[in-house]
């Protein structure tokens, strides 16, 4: 038998609202009514003189009997003032009112980030003891300040993920700059949250390991590496869904979907630890991250750069360097020539891999001759001793200009504003050359400021993007399981992993060199078919949803409003399914 | 009669490709389009498919200098390895000369097309391209499917938007008696059928059962909903809209499908072309189906890999004939293939081939006539482009004009389509002169 109250803080204190302060609201359980008789009168609706509001939860079965009414519950803070919303730590007292009396104790008030349940004894009282749970409440920014909340959540939703009230409540109020700043500093990192599987640095059999192998030992390594390409897959899903450095997460898959390999023709031991060399170089500098990426063994297999050798070059990874990783096609970026293909094919001669799949430069199979590229020459024969001209020609890669603008800065940058805002407006073109200018100049390529920059842009508030993005495949179940803290068992995950794979976006397995070519391209008849029927296999009942969050559904779910269901929000026996098979949650 | 010379060969291409356009505009074929009754099966060859190691001129001494890593390999190591077989062995005894150019032979793994070929229903249309092609996957695919190449020096004219097909459907506006007019098997964002046009019902799939496992209903927008939201979400409802509209000539036809004759590769493309059998069996109203058979990016090791695909290419298409045949949808169906780009002349260090320029295609079917068309291309070095690839003999737009023209689309229609909205509107589209229709 219990009965909760939910309390709401008003408006006047959500206006004190600053950086890093959550709203507190504290749901109070009474419990074992002490005295007998009395009122069997469900408490209503009241105001007290600081203007608190008693909201009655509606779904907790029997009303218990209180020996009185509850006329009036007050917060004070030691000092005897109303409680404020941004105390975060400290005590503060509690004062009920009821016919017949005033109860009253000081109530410890627990980090808020943290949700805790207490009791305290009102021994002498005549309602007995009171559990109280202290934890952010949602409902009062969503309706006070609905315009922050949403600016709030685009601009993590921009260059982050979706994420629950917890988070979200730390940005609202932000200006876009404040924003990037904490989001590149506080939410990106170097290394993941779940350590990598301990297999990472286990070296790969080479064939002629392979060849001396029993039958019975081909076939288990061959079962090691499917298993361990699945738990690459679970892994990443799960930084993709608890990860707290979420801003990393999105963009070391931004990365990938640039720099592409695939999981599907590389052993899963280099392909993670392929991973851990774009999760730590996207926080860095643009030309080491270049110049690693060219010798990284998952991209020397990939784009054939061991396959690349003096007098017969072979040209796929010269190509897809500038026609994909830096420059953009050629008679679209009018930075590269055919000839420049075969001059950059030369400077990356001699890459090549041990047996066992390691970096090895071969000066045997290095081409030492003049190279010239974008009319520049690299001089003949003093290349072999730095291991190849590759790094000396990336750096003519990103020194190379056309119309006076940095070509890599500029193709870069709209394909980071594009993974953010979708479609590049006619305003913000010149948005894109000023922040490639700045990366490519003063920044210095410097990869966490580059992100700042694109995410704090003014450019970025315009309400035509809003709704104007598709959402991926991968984008509707993290946008499922995030924001509603869903606890993502294995289960779950390997539903997803399937779900993935029948919609052609596993993870680390892209379609081809370019990457998913996203927007419009995730919405065809087919997939707007298959996306409705693994959402809805996904959401059934509501009990993976955190408690508290259930009556924000809509909110932390959609983006624009709801098609389905116009009605109010404070319907919290809508489920989460409900929003999600809107659909408005297919875009965002 | 003797076997022709390679010279022979050459010459008599250069006279049967550029026939007069077929008188195709005829009321009978109107209607039979309108019924549904005709329909394209499109095939891409994803990644650029070596037409020398398709239709091989394996005694050209250029072409053996060229390959000679990869011919040393399979002397060495495979000796019993049948690479190719010779058009002389292939064809049917009363085939006539025509069928048997010396010197030339089609990859082995190619043989079960064999019987297509011998009925005269394979035509092999030689050095397809764009004069200013791209070597770029992604440009070079994109270029195919809008049915035209951009240039830097492109002005605005050219209508960039939209794919060759939907453009012609914008011109003469597709059939209200179809089901659906495009249905993709594979591949669901590479297609020529992109872009706005009013009244177009396309539609990806994996099979037909896709249509019919809906735990969860589909939610179906409104008139109103379709046109007051944000463009993406418009997008979404649109789909929606058409996934209704299009389930039940999908689920019929599927149920209604009769057992056929065919034995599909295991394969996802096998998978393509037996779902396609049964929505054409089944009698699903539709004009267009792409299908797509992807690795043939053979940058190394090209012999076996190769090789595998163009198995899995032709016995995935013979099977399709054996099912239509059976059907009685055989001589309404044109099959036909497409890649972004040929491979190089001149093989890689790595025994694979590189990114190069024009190549052959095949078109099948009961309405083909048989045979080569287009030049069989000179591998001279001088007679090759900067890069050692070999020069586009038939722009592409041709090649598009003839499926058109069997799908009944006018001069006018195609003309339009291909010819002003790429921006060249003196552009050569005779059809190919490879249908027995008229």
């Amino acid at each position: 038998m219990a009965m909760k109250l939910l309390f709401e803080l008003d408006g006047q204190s959500k206006g004190t609202l600053t950086n890093g302060a959550l709203a507190l609201a504290a749901v109070t359980t009474v419990t074992g009514c002490g005295a007998q008789g009395g009122s069997s009168e469900a408490p209503q609706q009241h105001q007290d003189s600081g203007g608190m509001e008693v909201i009655p939860r509606r779904d907790d079965g029997p009303r218990p009997s209180f020996p009185n009414t509850i006329t009036s519950i007050s917060f004070e803070n030691d000092a005897g003032g109303v409680i404020e919303v941004n105390q975060v730590t400290g005590t503060t007292r509690v004062v009920f009112n009821f016919d017949g009396g005033t109860a009253a104790t000081s109530l410890p008030v627990p980090p808020i980030s943290t949700r805790e349940e207490r009791s305290y004894d009102f021994s002498g009282a005549r309602i007995g003891s009171v559990v109280a749970t202290f934890h952010p409440t949602p409902l009062n920014l969503f309706e006070t300040h609905p315009e922050e909340t949403l600016a709030a959540k685009r601009m993590i939703w921009d260059i982050g993920l979706p994420v629950a009230t917890d988070d979200l409540y730390e940005f609202v109020g932000m200006s876009r700059s404040e924003a990037a700043t904490l989001m590149v500093n506080q939410r990106m990192s170097p290394e993941p949250d779940a350590p990598y599987p301990s297999w990472i640095t286990q070296a790969v059999p080479s064939n002629d390991e392979l060849r001396a192998m029993s039958g019975a030992e081909r076939k288990a390594r061959e079962l090691q590496v499917e298993n361990r390409r699945s738990q690459v897959s679970y892994w990443l899903l799960d930084q993709l869904t608890n990860g707290t450095h979420y801003v990393s997460e999105r963009l070391v898959l931004f990365w990938h979907n640039i720099f592409t390999t695939s999981i599907s023709s590389t052993p899963p031991e280099v392909m993670l630890r392929q991973h851990q060399l774009y999760r730590r170089l996207c926080v860095g500098a643009l030309p080491e991250f270049l110049k690693s990426m060219s010798r990284d063994p998952g991209m020397v297999s990939y784009l054939d750069s061991d396959e690349n050798v003096k007098g017969a070059p072979n040209e796929n990874f010269a190509r897809e360097l500038m026609e994909l990783f830096t420059f953009g096609e050629s008679s679209t970026s009018q930075a590269y020539t055919e000839q420049d293909i075969i001059e950059l094919s030369r400077c990356f001669t001699g890459y090549s891999l041990t047996p066992n799949y390691d970096y090895i430069f071969r000066p045997d199979l290095h081409d030492v001759g003049e190279k010239v590229l974008f009319g520049k020459t690299l001089a003949a024969g003093n290349s072999l001793d730095v291991g190849g001209d590759g790094d000396l020609a990336i750096n003519l890669i990103l020194d190379r200009k056309v119309n006076g603008k940095s070509a890599v800065g500029v193709y870069l940058t709209k394909r980071l504003w594009q993974e953010c805002y979708g479609d590049v407006l006619p305003e913000d073109e010149a948005e894109i050359d000023h922040i490639a200018a700045l990366w490519s100049g003063p920044y210095a390529w410097d990869l966490k400021k580059f992100y700042q920059a694109v995410a704090a842009s003014s450019r970025a508030g315009d309400a035509r993007r809003l709704g104007a993005r598709f959402r991926s495949h991968l984008d509707l179940f993290i946008g499922y399981i995030r924001p509603c803290q869903i606890d993502a068992d294995f289960a779950l995950l390997q539903d997803i992993h399937k779900f993935l794979a029948k919609l052609e976006q596993s993870l680390l397995e892209p379609p081809d060199v370019a990457g998913w070519p996203g927007g419009s391209t995730w919405i065809s008849t087919k997939s707007v078919l298959m996306r409705n029927q693994f959402l809805s296999n996904i959401s059934g009942g509501n009990g993976r949803v955190r408690e508290d969050l259930k009556p924000l559904l809509k909110y932390l779910l959609l983006t624009v409003p709801s098609l389905t269901q116009p009605g109010s929000f404070l319907d919290a026996s809508r489920q989460a399914r409900t929003w999600i098979m809107d659909p408005a949650f297919q875009v965002r | 009669m003797t076997a022709m010379t390679r010279r022979d060969f050459v010459k008599f291409f250069s006279t049967i490709a550029l026939a007069g356009d077929i008188p195709l505009d005829t009321l009978a074929i109107q209607q039979e389009v309108l019924n549904g009754s005709r329909r394209v099966i499109l095939i891409e060859l994803n990644g650029g498919n070596d037409g020398l190691n398709t239709l091989v001129p394996y005694t050209d001494p250029y072409y053996i200098e060229a390959r000679k890593k990869s011919l040393q390999l399979i002397q060495n190591h495979t000796s019993s390895y049948r690479r190719v077989i010779p058009f002389s062995e292939w064809s049917a005894a009363a085939q006539s000369n025509h069928f048997k150019p010396a010197g030339f032979g089609v990859h082995a793994h190619l043989d079960s097309l064999s019987a297509c070929w011998r009925q005269g229903e394979l035509a092999m249309i030689q050095g397809l391209g764009f004069t200013s092609q791209n070597r770029s996957h992604f440009k070079g695919i994109s270029d195919w499917n809008r049915g035209m190449p951009i240039t830097s020096s492109m002005d605005n004219r050219a209508d960039l938007t939209t794919g060759w097909l939907t453009r012609l459907w914008r011109a003469q506006g597709p059939s209200t008696e179809s089901d659906i007019h495009a249905v993709h098997l594979g591949r669901v964002a590479v297609t020529p059928v992109y872009g706005p046009c009013e009244g177009l019902r396309s539609l990806g799939l994996n099979s037909p059962e896709d249509m019919t496992d809906h735990p969860y209903p589909l939610y179906r927008p409104s008139s109103e909903a379709l046109i007051t939201n944000p463009a993406a979400l418009r997008a979404v409802l649109s789909e929606m809209q058409n996934a209704h509209a299009v389930k039940a000539g999908i689920v019929d036809a599927a149920q209604n499908a009769p057992t056929m004759g065919g034995s599909y590769p295991e394969s996802s493309f096998g998978n393509q072309c037996r779902s396609t059998a049964r929505l054409i069996a089944g009698g699903l109203a539709c004009p267009f189906y792409k299908l797509s058979l992807s690795g043939f990016d053979t940058h190394k090791g090209q012999v076996t890999i190769h090789g595998n695909l163009l198995r899995d290419l032709a016995d995935g298409i013979a099977a399709l004939r054996l099912s239509l045949r059976d059907a009685g949808a055989w001589d309404n169906t044109l099959i036909m293939t497409y890649s972004e780009f040929g491979r190089r002349l001149h093989e890689n260090g790595s025994r694979g081939t590189d990114h190069g320029l024009a190549a052959v295609h095949f078109m099948a079917g009961g309405a083909i006539k048989g045979g080569f068309y287009g030049q069989a291309p000179s591998l001279r070095e001088e007679d090759l482009d900067g890069r050692g690839d070999i020069r586009p003999g038939i722009d592409a737009r041709r090649y598009f004009a003839t499926a058109a023209a069997f799908l009944g689309f006018t001069s006018a229609s195609r003309e339009r389509a291909l010819g002003v909205e790429t921006g060249s509107p003196s552009q050569d589209l005779t059809p190919i002169d490879c249908l027995k229709v008229a």
